[in-house]
C-alpha cells in the first residue's frame, strides 16, 4: 500500500483495536492481523501521539512479574475513529468512481 | 545482532531526546520483546519484524506520522465536529507521564506458539544471480559503445592532421600523390571536427542511463519497506 494513504489509516485501524477494549502493544498488532500489516517500530509514534492528542490514556500494570503498559480509547478517541468512518467511507466512493466498483 | 546488542544501539541512537522519553521507548521495546518472546517467537524473528535500529530511532526522532501544518485535529465544540488547523506538535514537550496505578496481577490466557516463518532468502539470492548476467551485459555494451564512440571521432581528427602533413611533404616528391593525400587528410579531419560535438552529446546520454542503472540497482538492493 501507498506509504502516504497508510498513514492516513494507521490512526483509525489502532482506534479500531482499542475500542474492543483495553490493549496492549503485542495484542494491538496481532488484533490487526490480517486487517494491516504493522510493526512496533510503527505502533509506537502512533501510540504515543493519540496519547498526548488525547485520543488514548495509559496505564502500567504488573503482568508475570514485569510491568506492561496498557492503552484505553477515550471519548475523544471514539469521535476521531468515527471521523475516520467518515473518511473511508469517502475513500470508498472515490475507488468506485474511479474503478467502476473492479477490483 | 541480540536483542541486547539492538536495544543498545536504539539507545545510543535516541540520545538527543530527553532520558524520560528515551527510558519509554527502551520499556516499550523490552514490553513488546518479551510479549512476543512470550508468544514463541525466536530473538532472530524478534529483531527482524523490529526493524533497524537505526530506522526505529528515526521515526521515534522524526514521528513521521506527527501531524504536519494542516486539519487534522478535531474538536468538539457546541456539538459540532469542528476541524482545525494547529502547527507541527511537539509531543515531547506536551507528554505527559503515565498514570502509574496500584499494580495488580493481570491474567492472560496463554497466546498459542506463532506460526513458522518461512525464510526466502535463497530466492532473492537465486534471483540477483539470475539477472545479474543480462544486467551487467547490458553494462558492458554501454561501456564499449561510449569508448568506441569516443575514439572514432579523436581518430579521424589525428589521422586526418597526419595525412595532411605527409601529404604535404609527398608534394615534394609526387604532387599529384601529395595534393590527393592531403584532400583527404582535410576531409577526415572536418569529419571528426563535426562529429566531436554529437558524439559527446550521445556519450553523456549513456553515461546518463548507466548512473540511472547503478541507483536503481543500488535502490533494489539496499531499500527496505518504510512501514510495515
Amino acid at each position: 500500500m501507498d506509504i502516504q494513504l497508510k498513514k492516513g489509516i494507521l490512526d483509525v485501524c489502532v482506534l479500531y483495536a482499542l475500542s474492543k477494549g483495553e490493549s496492549y502493544g503485542y495484542k494491538i498488532i496481532s488484533d490487526l492481523e490480517g486487517i494491516i500489516e504493522i510493526s512496533e517500530s510503527t505502533l509506537y509514534p502512533i501510540l504515543r501521539r493519540l496519547e498526548v492528542g488525547g485520543y488514548v490514556v495509559t496505564k502500567a500494570a504488573e503482568y508475570n512479574g514485569r510491568l506492561r503498559r496498557y492503552y484505553k480509547i477515550t471519548g475523544l478517541g471514539y469521535e476521531k475513529f468515527d471521523a475516520g468512518k467518515t473518511d473511508l467511507l469517502e475513500i470508498n466512493a472515490i475507488y468506485k468512481k474511479i474503478y467502476g466498483g473492479r477490483l | 545482532m541480540t536483542y541486547n546488542e539492538w536495544r543498545d544501539e536504539l539507545k545510543n541512537n535516541l540520545l538527543s531526546v530527553s532520558e524520560v522519553e528515551r527510558k519509554r521507548v527502551l520499556d516499550y521495546y523490552a514490553e513488546a520483546y518479551a510479549d512476543r518472546r512470550d508468544a514463541g517467537y525466536s530473538e532472530r524473528q524478534i529483531i527482524e519484524d523490529f526493524g533497524a535500529p537505526y530506522d526505529a530511532a528515526q521515526r521515534i526522532l522524526l514521528n513521521i506520522y506527527d501531524h504536519q501544518d494542516g486539519e487534522d485535529d478535531i474538536k468538539y465544540e457546541d456539538g459540532k465536529v469542528k476541524k482545525e488547523k494547529h502547527k507541527h506538535s511537539d509531543y515531547e514537550k506536551r507528554s505527559k507521564e503515565p498514570e502509574v496505578v496500584e499494580a495488580e496481577v493481570v491474567k492472560e490466557p496463554k497466546t498459542e506458539k506463532a506460526p513458522e516463518r518461512k525464510n526466502y532468502t535463497w530466492l532473492f539470492v537465486l534471483l540477483c544471480i539470475v539477472f545479474a548476467i543480462p544486467i551487467f551485459t547490458v553494462i558492458i555494451t554501454l561501456v564499449s559503445i561510449s569508448i568506441g564512440l569516443t575514439a572514432a571521432p579523436f581518430a579521424l581528427i589525428v589521422t586526418g592532421i597526419v595525412s595532411i602533413v605527409f601529404g604535404a611533404i609527398d608534394c615534394f616528391s609526387n604532387l599529384v600523390n601529395g595534393l590527393f593525400t592531403i584532400g583527404e587528410g582535410i576531409l577526415e579531419l572536418g569529419i571528426g571536427l563535426f562529429l566531436l560535438p554529437l558524439l559527446i552529446k550521445i556519450i553523456k546520454v549513456m553515461w546518463k542511463l548507466l548512473k540511472k542503472l547503478f541507483n536503481w540497482l543500488k535502490g533494489v538492493f539496499s531499500g527496505k519497506e518504510y512501514a510495515k
